[in-house]
């Protein structure tokens, strides 16, 4: 029985009983002088539940039952192998990666197995071959042509991705073969039937229905892999995602052990080939760990960075993380200050407001730090301004500065903040207001700088946030760089006019501190009081290096990260590639394999459907010069190797027409078996001319009573 | 002989041969413009002798009985009883009901109804007798006032040879008025198969009565209403009200028989009380045998003498 869903087809038996009973067929109206004496059998008493006609009835019973039996497909044993139609549904998830013991990895191995499938096939038998993983990537379709099939078989690869549309592609294969005219119709999964994998599918209630009721055989090919240890890397983050030249970044892997023993392992770097730092490590059944590794990135180029777990598990494709690591040039940042500062023995060397500020500006050649900018500092007098490329610098500080020698160089300074770069005006108490508000006047949207205020008793950056219009040093204000009561200032300069500038800091007695304007597309931050430890406290405090660089941050741009280029197989990923925003086209990935992508009119590139993970280089044809790395990393949920069971398989699929055997056994399901349609054909035709018989005679009966 | 078709009425010669013995008279006194012989309640001049009285002013000089006279001086004159010719109204049922297809090679109720019209016209105008004619099937779809004559025959035959109307359901009212038009003291034969509402038939009925007519009526049947011969599901359709019944003839026979049963009982008991005359025909029956049958059984019974 080919087709048992058809037997619903005997409820049709139904229709001639009913026919038969009802009685209303053919009725000719009689006309009746009154239908009074009628009353009470009316149209209720159509059914009439005498039934008439009794051969002809049988008749028609026997002809929909045959007719039903046809459709139903109906088989006898036969001594030779019936016909075939099999669909071989590879699984090419992650997991299928893992090595067998003593042997090739486990997609391999059954690969092979599918390929000697297609090579056992008849000529009358068709197969079809489905690559699957989060999606399908090959589907030849029912074919008979062994070629072809075998071909799509030696093609086929194991990805990096999950297993999402590998129900879908088994239930889609049960309907299709339940079309299909062979007494034997299978459908071969070759998986590795994980029991974590069988958790994500859940119970297929519509599989199990279309199992039980469309005479298709699902066979799960292999038998429960033994239990293995595995550890895996689940995340890897490289922070900061971007570094300049020089800069040290913090890698930051999250590691789990998936066996049931204590594992011990070795964690490292590497970045591109050359080896980086290497820690051992030791977790328990089940335990997750975070941890942290360092790197200091000494080439400008861009590099791929790859986490890697040494432990020889069977499940060397979960062992590695791949990160890219985007190099950033340095920035360039100018002092302008007077030359008296450079030689002030009254201070101890170093301490004066505008070294205090370049060590500031400059932190990892001060303080030692490991991540950070890499900033390099120069200081110039206001006299060698005029011969100063501005361009080459991300800022300028003009500390103590109130004019320049050459008018021209006001403008210059205009075009250059109004090109997008920032300056930081910093008046110190050698500054003449009316000459700073004429020098720098058209920078600071309208405010003036007013007469300098020397207080005996110092006074304190307010912590009230509703004086402030400008967001930009609320940390500071908040206290999360340090207390700001212990910032004491003595010296400072009041606002004559504060004009469109920002506020934002102020005195608790409400003068301002700083403001922010913004001319052009860049930005000036002015800042009223001077970094001399004489005049404030404020260098010597925990605060001076954050507000330092935050201000240096606003000036240059912001320095917002980029997104990491990284993103796990089958996902999708929008990459920014402003250099190419002008020139459109396809971008095209190169890894192992290679893919094309258009760009968009705004630079962003739509990265998806790579399956395999790796390194992968993204160029442009119009620009070969410039490449981006795109590293893809395999998905999670495919390292835990526990083998499932018979209840698990049975909880999934059910246990109507499904059978987990080894691949040798294969050849023991074929069946033998023969359809009857010529048969039940004949009965058909048969059954009917007995109906035409049968109603010709009833026909005739009937007149001859009538007569 | 479909009534429907303009064909002329065609009354069998053997069958008029066989009525032809048949007096047609009233059971009661009848009134008449012409001097016949059937009894008036009028004075004249038939030689049925009544009593003497007094002469009076105006009394014909020719009727003082002058033997009287001669023995005692005074005027007295002779009453005699007046005898008139009758006049007949046949009123004919031509509504739906009437025209059922009649089973093959009988014939249909309202052919008969003619053909039985017919055939009293043809008697009652040989008896010198006048004979009018109603036709009513939701209406009064034809009437001819009683006159004598072979001309006024002719016309009754042209509308029996095909009867206009149709409908029904309204025999009862209908009936009324043309007991109305009828007059009084009279003869009326009434054929139809009265299977509407017998209330209304009753109530006519009595009226008739009340207006002194001699009413008989004569009611037809199918042959298949008398049987209800079906053996198949049948889809049955008043022809009157269109109305479509389905049925298992086995289911339903007695019931429906039972029924008609008591329905004619009904009507019989009807007639009973309002002294109405009944005979009932099917089409498959000998029409001249039964016509002649009560016709006689008439004449045996004789007439009340009442009014």
């Amino acid at each position: 029985m080919l087709n048992p869903l058809m037997l619903f087809g005997l409820l049709g038996l139904t229709l001639p009983i009913a026919i038969h009973l009802i009685n209303r067929r053919r009725l000719k109206p009689e006309p009746l002088a009154t239908l009074r004496f009628v009353r009470g059998h009316d149209v209720a008493n159509v059914f009439a539940w005498k039934p008439r006609d009794w051969v002809q009835l049988l008749m028609r019973l026997l002809l929909l039952t045959v007719f039903v039996l046809l459709m139903v497909r109906m088989t006898r044993p036969s001594g030779r192998p019936s016909d075939r139609a099999v669909m071989l549904i590879l699984d090419n998830s992650l997991s299928m990666q893992r090595q067998i013991p003593a042997g090739p990895p486990l997609f391999e191995t059954l690969r092979h197995r599918a390929g000697e499938l297609i090579d056992g096939m008849r000529e009358t038998d068709k197969a079809a071959v489905l690559l699957v993983g989060d999606r399908v990537f090959t589907d030849t379709g029912l074919i008979r042509d062994r070629a072809v099939l075998r071909a799509a078989v030696d093609g086929a690869w194991a990805g990096s991705g999950g297993e999402r549309s590998l129900m879908p592609a088994i239930r889609q294969a049960v309907a299709e073969l339940r079309g299909e005219p062979a007494p034997d119709r299978l459908v071969v999964v070759f998986s590795d039937w994980c029991r974590e994998m069988l958790d994500g599918i859940g119970e297929d209630v519509e599989l199990r229905r279309q199992l039980a009721l469309g005479g298709v055989r699902l066979i799960l090919v292999g038998r429960p892999l033994p239990d293995a240890d595995n550890v895996g890397l689940e995340q890897v983050a490289f922070h900061p995602p971007a570094i300049f030249v020089g800069g040290g970044g913090k890698l930051t892997a999250k590691i789990r052990n998936y066996g049931k023993r204590e594992a011990v392992f070795d964690i490292g770097l590497k970045i591109s080939t050359s080896e980086g730092e290497t820690r051992q490590m030791t977790l328990g059944p089940g335990d997750a760990a975070h941890v942290d590794l360092s790197h200091r990135f000494v080439n400008p180029t861009d590099v791929a960075v790859a986490a890697t777990v040494s432990c020889g598990d069977p499940m060397a494709a979960d062992d590695c993380f791949r990160v890219p690591m985007r190099i950033r040039s340095g920035r360039q940042i100018l002092i302008v200050a007077a030359a008296g500062y450079q030689s002030d023995d009254r201070l101890e060397r170093g301490a004066s407001g505008a070294e205090v500020l370049g060590y500031a500006i400059n932190p990892e050649a001060t303080l030692g730090l490991v991540s950070g900018g890499h900033t390099a500092v120069r200081r110039i007098t206001p006299a060698a301004f005029a011969n100063t490329t501005l361009s080459s610098y991300d800022a300028l500080v003009f500390y103590g500065v109130d004019a320049l020698p050459d008018p021209r160089s006001l403008q210059d300074v205009y075009d250059y903040v109004a090109s997008g770069k920032g300056v930081w005006l910093i008046p110190d108490g050698t500054c003449n207001p009316a000459d700073f508000n004429r020098t720098f006047g058209h920078l600071m949207a309208g405010a003036k700088l007013g007469v300098p205020r020397a207080v005996s008793t110092a006074v304190f950056a307010s912590r009230g946030e509703s004086d402030l219009t400008s967001p930009l040093l609320l940390p500071l204000v908040r206290g999360e760089w340090g207390n700001p009561d212990e910032i004491p200032i003595t010296r400072y300069w009041s606002v004559q006019q504060p004009g469109a500038a920002r506020r934002a800091l102020a005195t608790r007695e409400g003068d301002s501190l700083a403001a922010v304007s913004e001319i052009g597309r860049g930005r000036v931050f002015i800042q009223f009081f001077d970094c001399d430890i004489r005049s404030t406290a404020f260098p010597r405090g925990t605060a001076f290096l954050p507000l330092v660089q935050t201000v240096l941050s606003h000036l240059t741009g912001g320095e917002k990260m980029p997104d990491p280029d990284v993103m796990r197989a089958g996902a999708t990923h929008d990459m920014y590639l402003p250099a190419y925003r002008e020139i459109g086209g396809e971008v095209v990935v190169r890894g192992p394999s290679t893919y094309r992508f258009p760009v968009d009119a705004e630079g962003w590139v739509r990265i998806s459907g790579i399956h395999i993970a790796g390194n992968y280089e993204v160029t442009h044809p119009a620009m070969p010069g410039r490449t981006r790395i795109l590293t893809v990393n395999p998905v999670t949920g495919q390292s835990d190797l526990t083998p499932s069971d018979d209840a698990d398989i049975a909880r999934v699929f059910g246990e109507t027409q499904v059978s987990r055997i080894p691949f040798e056994a294969i050849a023991g399901n074929y069946t033998h078996q023969r359809e009857v349609s010529a048969w039940l054909l004949s009965l058909v035709l048969a059954a009917l001319a007995a109906e035409a018989l049968t109603g010709a005679w009833q026909a005739r009966r009937r007149k001859g009573v009538r007569a | 002989m479909p009534p429907t078709a303009s064909k002329p009425l065609m009354i069998d010669p053997a069958m008029l041969q066989r009525l032809s013995g048949i007096e047609i008279r009233s059971r009661f006194l009848v009134r008449g413009l012409f001097s016949s012989r059937h009894r008036t309640s009028d004075f004249g001049s038939s030689t049925e002798f009544i009593e003497h009285r007094e002469y009076r002013w105006g009394d014909e000089i020719r009727t003082i009985d002058w033997r009287v006279f001669g023995r005692s001086d005074r005027f007295y004159v002779k009453v005699h009883e007046m005898e008139a010719d009758m006049r007949v109204q046949i009123v004919v049922d031509t509504s739906a009901s009437m025209r059922v297809p009649p089973p093959s090679g009988l014939p249909g109720k309202l052919d008969l109804a003619c053909v039985i019209a017919g055939a009293l016209a043809t008697i009652i105008s040989g008896q010198q007798d006048s004979v009018g004619l109603f036709m009513i099937g939701d209406r009064i779809d034809a009437h001819l006032p009683p006159r004598q004559g072979a001309l006024h025959l002719a016309q009754i035959f042209g509308r029996l040879s095909s009867p206009p109307g149709g409908g029904g359901g309204t025999f009862g009212r209908r009936l009324l008025e043309a007991g109305a038009r009828a007059g009084t003291r009279g003869m009326m034969f009434i054929l139809t198969d009265a299977l509407d509402d017998s209330e209304e038939l009753s109530s006519a009925l009595r009226i008739l009565r009340q207006r002194t007519q001699d009413v008989t009526l004569v009611r037809i049947f199918d042959r298949r209403e008398l049987e209800f011969p079906f053996d198949h599901m049948t889809e049955f359709r008043d022809p009157e009200t269109g109305q479509r019944v389905y049925a298992e003839p086995h289911a339903v026979r007695q019931s429906y028989l039972d029924a008609l049963q008591n329905h004619r009982d009904r009507v019989a008991e009807i007639c009973r009380q309002a002294e109405v005359d009944l005979l009932e025909l099917d089409n498959a029956g000998d029409v001249a045998a039964l016509l002649s049958l009560h016709m006689i059984r008439r004449i045996m019974a004789g007439g009340t003498g009442r009014c």
